[in-house]
């Protein structure tokens, strides 16, 4: 059986009382195995998060149906076994952390024993351990997005649905989540999740699905995807002077064609990924 | 109930529906607590009168009327008691006339409104009166009368208002009753009204023995006689205010003044006699 | 499949969130301090030894308050919890666990029932303090006018003190089926406030304009008589002051009316919350 089911799934919104029809999705199908880890990627409005909305079944669709786990999503028993994280999330500024994912553990009916100890453990996963007892509205916009996950997680969900999990997140904090969500698959869970960056996708994911304009444009496999063309970048310390055009001269004497030159975009990240990720490994050691 | 179920209609379709349903199910609710509106409407003691408007307006001015209307009623009364108050101590006979008048026409239902109301007019307003004309000179016999005369006619009026509010009170009897007694020297229509509030439930244990005492003075002694007659058994005898012994020793009076025979008189019936009468009513 | 059912715990459970945070929100305390200096504010009364009738401009001074005030917080304390959690998509989280709506609305409605019941408590107290402690001043200073002990009607308080907890409610129920309606907190703001003067009003409008030519208008007054409930029924306090009793079988026809109101507008705000787009 497959964990999600998205069947032919069509929304229309209509601003105000006469407005226009707006189509924010387009007759969607995808089909989500359990265990399987899935990105929708899209530009901005191309109705990633009406999607996950609707398989969420917080909204309802204007054609078509979803399931999760062979529960249509309009039922309250669907979300039984869901964590769902909405886009940019901000919560009630007066709870503390703690307060706030010991709220929705009781929420999703976790058993009440060992239930604070279940809440704090999850907390630490998602890094928050030293403000959780503070309150929310003193948290950044990472911290928040991180106490979103933690609600998520908290009811130990077999699908979770996360809109742009990493949305105002550091690198260091996008890897340890990224780390996390790996675990998540061999833990046999099964995650949709939206991204803007294909980076990340790439990373995650086991099947990319492109969204645009409100229609499924594209569906594959991640590896099958990043395998086309089968090419090979080399990366290696500054070059001498000369040195590139006899290696450009040595690869086409070896039949094999040379594409171009590039300068890795990527130092700064990696960068600050040596250095703040080094420095977080190193605190915990401490403590 | 199986979830929301995912409509295929629009949000416009399905927002009429909701709102057509709604307004229809408020309407339904309504037509179907109307009976117990009514009925909590009815089981008020003193039944709301709805007050003037025009009249409040006039004197008001729209925003005190809207406060009233809107539940704030007995708020407004004490303020504008206050401004009657206010009125009373300059002495401003107009002013306070006017403000006894709209406060209880503003909220009826409080006795004291009334009553104070009433005392003012007939006694503190003559002196005022008096006080004006006579410019510390005596006033003359007749114009004293007339004064005297107007002010408690003003005062009876204010309380004939209230007895239309209040048809159970016996203390807007006894008020009037007083008035009749004490400004008009009319003993005859002070006896009338202390007997209609000795009818009343709460009527105090004085008004009936006042009533016998005025019948006296006013040279009918039977009736006097009469009244304390039927009026002594009544009295539980273990209260003082009641004052049994009293009503027992005029009537012991009565019966020697007009030389009733012995075997006609009046006997009590015996203290333990009562307490079995309280009794079986108990 | 096993179905879940619609549970008191969970919906207990949002009440208690939706008190907290209006609790945290400080909206409480400002209400209550502001209501409790209106009715300390009836002390300038004694000023003017009124006597044993200072006692009754104590008392209406402090339900006035306690009506106008809890409108205020009613009103606003519903629209508010509910928008905020819209408006900050909150919502969606609480909605995406295993909830029914209707958990989610009368949860909301029950945190709103409960901030006002314990507004109307501590208000209600504070009056009844202040008026013991009148009444002992004044009946040192005139023990005369006490022969028959104290006068007020401090059970009769009581009543009215909830009495005026259930208007209150409804009317929060009221507020919050325009907020599950309504696309704006302003708007159920203004529409509740609207809607408390034709409660208030509708009945008095009915006695008045009842002999009206125009049926057009009878028949428009007596719709809105239909539509909404008639808050001059829960304006008891005025009688206690009076002097006035109130009687079991009253308060218990008003006590079903409240709750025939609380109900249906509590259904219906579910019925319209189940028809919303988040
Ligand atoms: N409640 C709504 N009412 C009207 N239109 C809406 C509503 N929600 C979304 N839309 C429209 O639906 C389309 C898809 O929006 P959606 O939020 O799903 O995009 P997205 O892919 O998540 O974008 P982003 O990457 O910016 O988060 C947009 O054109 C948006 O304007
Ligand atoms: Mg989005």
């Amino acid at each position: 059986m497959n964990a999600i089911e998205i069947d032919g799934i069509t929304k229309d919104f209509t601003p105000g009382l006469f407005g226009a029809k707006v189509r924010a999705l387009d007759g969607v199908t995808l089909r989500i195995g359990a265990g399987e880890i899935v990105g929708l990627l899209g530009p901005n409005g191309s109705g990633k998060s009406t999607l996950l909305k609707i398989v969420v079944g917080l909204l309802a669709p204007t054609a078509g149906a979803c399931r999760i786990e062979g529960v249509p999503s309009g039922r309250v028993e669907a979300r039984r076994g869901v964590g769902y994280l909405p886009e940019a999330p901000d919560f009630c500024p007066h709870l503390t952390g703690f307060e706030l994912v010991l709220f929705h553990a009781r929420l999703g009916r976790a058993p009440r024993a060992g239930m604070k100890e279940r809440v704090e453990a999850v907390i630490a996963r998602v890094g928050l351990v030293e403000v959780m007892h503070r309150r929310i509205g003193t948290y950044s916009q990472g911290m928040r997005q991180r106490i979103g996950l933690a609600q998520a997680l908290v009811t130990d969900p077999r699908v979770l649905i996360l809109d742009e999990p990493t949305a105002g997140i550091d690198p260091v904090g996008a890897a340890e989540i990224g780390a996390m969500i790996n675990r998540f698959k061999t833990q046999g869970r099964t995650v949709l999740l939206s991204s803007h960056s294909p980076g990340q996708i790439e990373d995650l994911c086991d099947r990319v699905a492109l969204l645009d304009h409100g229609r499924l444009v594209l569906q594959e496999r991640v590896d099958e995807l990043t395998r086309q063309g089968g090419r090979t970048a080399l990366l290696v310390d500054p070059l001498p002077e000369g040195v590139l055009g006899e290696l450009r001269g040595w690869l086409q004497a070896r039949g094999v064609e040379f594409h171009g030159v590039e300068m890795p975009r990527s130092r700064l990240e990696r960068v600050f990924l040596e250095t703040v990720g080094r420095r977080s490994k190193g605190g915990d050691e401490r403590s | 109930m199986a979830g929301w179920r995912f409509t295929a209609s629009g949000i416009v379709n399905s927002r009429a529906k909701v709102t057509v349903v709604v307004s229809a199910v408020l309407l339904i609710t309504g037509a179907a607590l109307r009976p117990v509106e009514e009925w909590v409407r009815k089981a008020e003691p003193h039944p709301m009168r709805p007050v003037r408007a025009r009249r409040i307006n006039a004197v008001l001015g729209q925003g005190t009327s809207m406060a009233v209307l809107g539940g704030f009623r007995a708020l407004v009364a004490d303020l504008l008691w206050l401004k009657a108050y206010l009125a009373w101590s300059a002495c401003d006979l107009p002013a306070t006339e006017t403000m006894i008048r709209v406060v209880t026409t503003v909220d009826g239902r409080p006795l004291c409104f009334w009553l104070n109301g009433a005392r003012i007019m007939a006694y503190d307003m003559t002196q005022w009166r008096l006080r004006a004309v006579g410019r510390g000179g005596a006033v003359p016999t007749a114009l004293r009368r007339r004064i005297t005369d107007e002010q408690a006619g003003m005062a009876l009026r204010l309380l004939e208002d209230a007895r239309g509010q209040h048809p159970e009170s016996a203390a807007v009897c006894v008020e009037m009753a007083n008035i009749h007694l004490n400004t008009r020297a009319d003993p005859a229509a002070a006896a009338c009204w202390y007997r209609q509030a000795a009818a009343l439930p709460d009527a105090p244990y004085y008004a009936a023995r006042i009533h016998a005492e005025l019948l006296k003075r006013l040279g009918r002694p039977r009736e006097a006689y009469a009244w304390l007659r039927q009026l002594h058994p009544t009295l539980p005898p273990g209260e003082e205010a009641a004052g049994a012994p009293v009503v027992l020793g005029r009537i012991r009076d009565l019966e020697r003044a007009l030389e009733i025979p012995e075997n006609e008189r009046y006997v009590a019936p015996e203290v333990d006699v009562v307490a079995q009468r309280q009794q079986k009513i108990d | 499949m096993n179905r879940v059912a619609f549970s008191l715990a969970r919906m207990n459970l949002i009440a208690g969130n939706t008190f907290r945070e209006a609790v945290r929100q400080r909206l409480l305390p400002l209400v209550i301090l502001v209501a409790a200096a209106m009715t300390g504010s009836a002390m300038l009364f004694r000023d003017f030894h009124f006597g044993s009738s200072e006692l009754k401009f104590v008392m209406d001074v402090g339900f006035g308050a306690l009506t106008f005030f809890g409108a205020i917080l009613s009103i606003v304390a519903s629209a508010q919890l509910f928008f905020s959690e819209i408006e900050r998509r909150t919502v969606l989280t609480v909605l995406a666990k295993p909830v029914w709506r209707a958990e989610f609305i009368l949860g909301k409605l029950g945190g709103v029932l409960l901030l006002l019941l314990v507004y109307c408590v501590l208000v209600t107290t504070l009056l009844a303090g202040l008026l013991w402690w009148c009444e002992t001043a004044l009946m040192k200073a005139d023990p005369g006018a006490f022969e028959a002990g104290r006068t007020v009607a401090y059970a009769g308080l009581v009543w009215c003190g909830l009495v005026q907890w259930l208007k209150l409610g409804v009317l929060a129920a009221l507020t919050l089926l325009v907020a599950s309606y309504a696309r704006s907190s302003l708007f159920a703001v203004l529409a509740g406030f609207f809607a408390l003067v034709i409660c208030q009003l509708q009945s008095l409008a009915r006695d008045y304009y009842g002999m009206m030519d125009s049926s057009l208008a009878r028949g428009g007054l007596e719709l809105l008589g239909l539509v909404f409930p008639n808050f001059q029924l829960f304006d008891v306090a005025d009688r206690v002051a009076a002097g006035g009793t109130l009687s079991i079988g009253l308060i218990g026809g008003i006590a079903a009316y409240a709750l025939a109101y609380l109900s249906v507008y509590g259904g219906l705000a579910v019925y319209c919350f189940r028809h919303r787009e988040l």
